[in-house]
């Protein structure tokens, strides 16, 4: 474990994000951070997002906690998109994760 | 796929919706429980997506939130087909017949399969099913399948075991006969056992009585194997129910002769063909061809039921019958081939006449007299042999 100086206040997610990684825990399970999925080229499954910012057949992009998942390609659909999930199909190009 | 399916049951709503905050629309519908799918950009303030029916009733007050403007494009799926079906009463009407008519024929027996027939036919034990009230069109509340199968072994004392199974219309007979058994006398009258066939013994187990010959040794049918009397050390004579069991080998020749030159049916080359269906039991033909449509023919009879699983068949058979045209023409056969066709038939009659003996060793030959091929056949075999007869018989004949 890092040493800390003494009164640095560490935030508690901080602190569950260290406990989750000693206890070899999938983070997903416990925390509110995204799971993304590709397959291949072709296929992009997002877990846990906060709703889509910007939606176009060359650009998605998805917020997550902490981040934004820009998706970007050709002919690009939003396949499923429920409250925890988002698929989208079509040539994908390029995964960033902005923050 | 799955998921295709199940929307389809469920109905789903293709709708167009066009406004300047699409992305919010779609971020404050998937908030609140209302999924989409197939979500294509057509126009940059419009897209199409589809929706399930009770989330496009939902999708109101967040459209006009979010200023976005709805229009159905297009609807699919089970409910709206029902919805569309429900004016044509003719077809409800139909639909409500057929189920119940499916429902009222579902309680009738419309098949029956016989398993386990060896000596009996399939015609005796459905005779048997008959008389005791199971058969095709009986109603299956009627039948008691315990009933059956008490009362059929009562009848007759050919089989050991019955099963009588109901799958819905399809009723399974499992018929198990009784095997060939030696009759044997009363276990308290004294009897003698004698061999009931010629040949060496190979071996030889008296389990009551004297002993009366020896392996090795040939006997004759009707010779003595077991005494039932037996005499004491102090020369007192004891009758008793001689029991023994004694292998014997034995050697069978069967011949047969074929001709080099035969008559043989060929085909003509003409063909007819004719179709039949049966309904239940009843026989409907559907050709106009003549009983008899050749003089020499060949007929092939094919028949196809109608099933959807084994448990799932309906009384509805198909069947095919061809007639193909025959004329006798000389054939010569190649020696190989009489030879061949001769082993096997003398196999088949050394079958028939040897069931229960167990060959050991066969000798096949074969030569040319007379312009006829004969084929000798000698088989050594190792049979059961001994019969219980009462005391005093053994000279003669079992």
């Amino acid at each position: 474990m890092e040493k800390r100086d003494k009164g640095q206040k560490v935030p508690w997610r901080e602190q569950v994000r260290q406990a989750v990684a000693e206890m070899d825990v999938p983070a997903y399970a416990l925390l509110d951070v995204p799971r993304i999925e590709l397959t291949g080229s072709g296929q992009l499954l997002i877990e846990r997002h906060h709703g889509v910012l910007e939606y176009s057949e060359e650009c998605i992009r998805v917020a997550a906690r902490d981040m934004t998942i820009r998706v970007t390609g050709m002919e690009l659909q939003l396949r499923t998109m429920t409250q925890t999930e988002i698929a989208v199909t079509g040539l994908i190009a390029s995964v960033e994760l902005q923050r | 796929m799955l998921m295709q399916c199940v929307n389809f049951l469920r109905g789903s709503v293709r709708i167009s919706v066009q406004g300047a905050g699409i992305e919010r629309f779609l971020n404050v519908c998937a908030a609140n429980g209302i999924a989409f799918w197939g979500v294509h950009r057509v126009a940059p303030d419009r897209i199409e997506a589809s929706v399930r029916i009770s989330g496009f009733f939902a999708l109101r007050p967040y459209a006009r939130r979010t200023m976005c403007r709805i229009r159905v494009t297009g609807k699919s799926g089970a409910p709206f087909y029902g919805r569309r079906l429900r004016r044509r009463h003719a077809l409800v009407l139909g639909a409500v017949l057929c189920a119940a008519i499916l429902y009222a024929l579902s309680g009738f027996v419309w098949t029956i399969s016989i398993e386990g027939c060896e000596s009996m036919t399939q015609a005796e034990v459905m005779t048997l099913l008959e008389q005791n009230g199971l058969y095709i069109g009986a109603r299956t509340s009627g039948i008691n399948a315990g009933a059956v199968r008490n009362a059929l072994l009562e009848q007759t004392d050919r089989l050991s075991y019955l099963a009588v199974n109901l799958h819905g219309s399809h009723a399974q007979v499992i018929v198990r006969e009784h095997g060939v058994v030696r009759e044997e006398l009363d276990i308290d009258t004294p009897c003698d056992v004698v061999a009931d066939k010629t040949g060496v013994i190979d071996s030889l187990i008296v389990r009551s009585g004297t002993a009366m010959t020896e392996v090795g040794k040939t006997v004759e049918a009707g010779e003595l194997l077991a005494s039932g009397t037996m005499l004491s050390q102090q020369g007192e004579t004891w009758l008793v129910h001689a029991d023994a069991e004694a292998t014997l080998r034995t050697w069978r020749t069967v011949q047969l002769a074929l001709s080099d030159q035969i008559d043989a049916a060929v085909p003509t080359g003409e063909i007819k063909t004719r179709h039949a269906l049966i309904i239940g039991s009843k026989r409907l033909n559907l050709y106009l061809v003549e009983s008899a449509p050749f003089a020499c023919y060949d007929k092939k009879v094919e028949k196809k039921s109608l099933s959807v699983s084994e448990n799932l068949r309906f009384p509805l058979t198909l069947v095919t019958e061809t007639y193909i045209e025959l004329e006798r023409a000389p054939l010569e056969l190649s020696e190989e081939k009489c030879a061949e066709t001769l082993h096997e038939r003398l196999l088949d009659m050394l079958e028939r006449q040897a069931a229960d003996a167990a060959v050991t060793e066969l000798d096949y030959r074969f030569e040319k007299k007379d312009g006829r091929l004969v084929a000798t056949l000698q088989a050594e075999c190792l049979e059961r042999c001994g019969v219980q007869v009462p005391l005093g018989a053994a000279d003669g004949q079992p």
